[in-house]
Formats: structure tokens, sequence, C-alpha cells
């Protein structure tokens, strides 16, 4: 059975200043028969990428069910997804294709056509170790892509928004024009900004639905600096 | 982007829906062009329209908020988006 991909919900804490994604995928059958790796990558409204490490809840992939990294920023996050196959002795292994190796928790792709009997680990004549196998997500649409990977539906590239720096700020605002309620004497500014907060929430959450991450980066920055400037 | 820019009369009621998409459009259209604006004083007539639109649309989600009501708040949507249509469109090309 294919795979379908997803990643939901993505959560992050402020206090520990950590993001936490977790696993929806579905069709995995037996999930230990997958080797399934994550990768973070923070991208800026033209779409650059920068990339995180990323904690499997039980550092095994294999077994994980989310993952973690050190949140740092709001803005427009991209997960890169793959799920590898459990390594078979019995089956013959096309050039290209990734298999998962228990033996080191890793990934290998075959180096030739009719790749049989040749255990990952302890055979480097058939077998390259791939040092961060999200990376294969490059390579669909190429011919050095995975097949039986691809075939399977076992990647993908998750896009979302993440904003909650944004929400505390907001929130904080609001707690403070609460204390003081006069909106008509020396309240304007925060009013005002308040108001700006309210709505590029408002936008956010458009830029979610409409999955236009790019205006959804750039409302975020704007917000993070606006949440910045002294109240007078 | 594919948004709503089909102009509506002031005072004609609007399916719920129909109207719900064109304000969000608008009110999405204003945000974009108000993050853009490096003094936040030479954009206040747009926080104020984007003030009402987000409040309109916040009450318009609300399950307690009767039909007559909302028919009145489809009718104040109407009246903000239609002749600020002008306004918003030429900024559109950030």
């Amino acid at each position: 059975m294919a795979l379908t991909v997803s990643l939901t919900p993505f959560a992050v804490n402020l206090v520990t200043n950590t993001g936490t994604v977790t696993d929806a995928t579905a069709g995995y059958g037996t999930r230990s028969n997958y080797g399934v790796f994550v990768k973070a990558y923070k991208l800026d409204y033209l779409g650059s990428i920068s990339g995180f490490v990323m904690t499997g809840s039980n550092a095994d992939p294999a077994i994980d069910t989310s993952w973690t990294w050190a949140f740092s920023t709001d803005g427009w996050y991209q997960f890169w997804y793959i799920a590898a196959p459990l390594y078979a002795g019995g089956t013959s292994y096309a050039q290209y294709d990734a298999v998962y190796s228990t033996s080191d928790k890793s990934v290998y792709t075959s180096l030739s056509a009719g790749n049989l009997g040749h255990t990952p680990a302890s055979s480097p004549a058939f077998w390259v170790k791939q040092s961060d196998p999200t990376a294969l997500n490059s390579l669909v649409g190429t011919a050095q892509a995975p097949a039986n990977v691809v075939t399977n539906t076992g990647y993908g590239k998750v896009n979302t928004i993440l904003y909650p720096i944004t929400t505390y700020n907001y929130g904080n605002l609001a707690a403070n024009s609460a204390l003081e309620p006069c909106s008509d004497c020396k309240r304007t500014w925060d009013v005002t900004q308040l108001q700006v907060l309210r709505g590029m929430l408002d936008g956010l959450i458009i830029a979610s639905q409409r999955q236009d991450y790019s205006n959804g980066e750039k409302i975020c920055r704007r917000a993070i600096t606006l949440a910045g400037i002294p109240s007078f | 982007m594919a948004f709503d820019v089909t102009a509506k009369p002031v005072g004609q009621q609007l399916n719920i829906a129909t109207t719900i998409s064109t304000a969000e459009s608008y009110l999405y259209l204003l945000i974009l062009a108000i993050i853009t604006a490096r003094d936040l004083s030479v954009v206040a007539d747009k926080i104020c329209q984007m003030t009402q639109i987000s409040n309109f649309l916040f009450a318009l989600n609300d399950p307690n908020i009767l039909a007559p009501i909302q028919q009145k708040i489809i009718l104040g949507l109407n009246s903000i988006c239609t002749p600020f249509n002008s306004q918003v469109y030429p900024i559109l090309t950030l």
C-alpha cells in the first residue's frame, strides 16, 4: 500500500523554544518496516532554505512518531520527509533504490542493478550510505531518484507557516491594553499596534489557508519587527 | 494568488459565502499593503478598514449572531469593501 505523507500537527513551545512535528502518515502497515527521516528547513520569502537538525522521539527511525527542533523564529517552514523500506535480503534492488538498515539506523542507496543478497552496512561495493536521507527528495524527478521510494510515495516536502511568537506578542499587547482600557488618551499607539497585529494574525491564517507561504513569511517578518517597536 | 476581484454593488444583499470570500480577499490585500509600509501612520485609513472587516468577519463566524443581524453585517461589509476596491488594487504589485 502506498504511503500518504502527512506531518501534523505542528507545535511550538516558546518556553523551551522547541518545535515539534508529528507523523500522521497513513499506509505504513507495520511501522517498523520503514526507516522514516524528517528534516526541518526555514525559508525566506524568496524560498531560499537553511536546514535544522531534527531529533526523533525515540532516536530510532523505525519507531519515531514525532521530531523536534530548536525553534528560533516565526515564518515559512518546510519539512522534508522520506520513508525508506527496510532492507530485505531476498529482494533484488535496482540502481538508486533506497533501503533502511536497522543495524546502523541508516539509509543506503543501491550502486547497481540486480543488487541481491548484499547487506548494505557491510557491502560498500553495492551500497552507499546517505548522510542526509531527506536530501533524496531533491532527486525526485531525476534518473537518480530512488524508484522504490518514489513508487511508494514515501517522500514529500510539507510546507507550513508557524507564528507562535506573533500570537504571543499579540496576547501580551492585548493584556497590556486591557490593563489600561483608555483608548482615547495616551494609548493610541498601543491600540494601533494591537489592531495591526490582529490584522496580521488574520493575514497569517489566510496565507496558511491559501498556501501563500511567501507572503506569510513577509507578514511574519513585519509582525515581529512591529512588536519590537517600543510603545510611546 | 486568485482573488475575487468582482466589485459588489453597495446595498445589495449577497450570499453570505460570497460576501465572506470577497471580504476576506479585501482583508488580505489590505494586510499585504500595510506590511509594506515603513510608517504605519501613512496607512492609518487602511488599518481602520482592516480592523472593521476583521471584526465583521469575526462576528459573521459567531453562531450566536442571528440571521437578521448577519444581513446587516453583510451590508456593512459591502459598503466597506466596494468603494475601497479602486484604492486597493493599484497597490497589488507587491
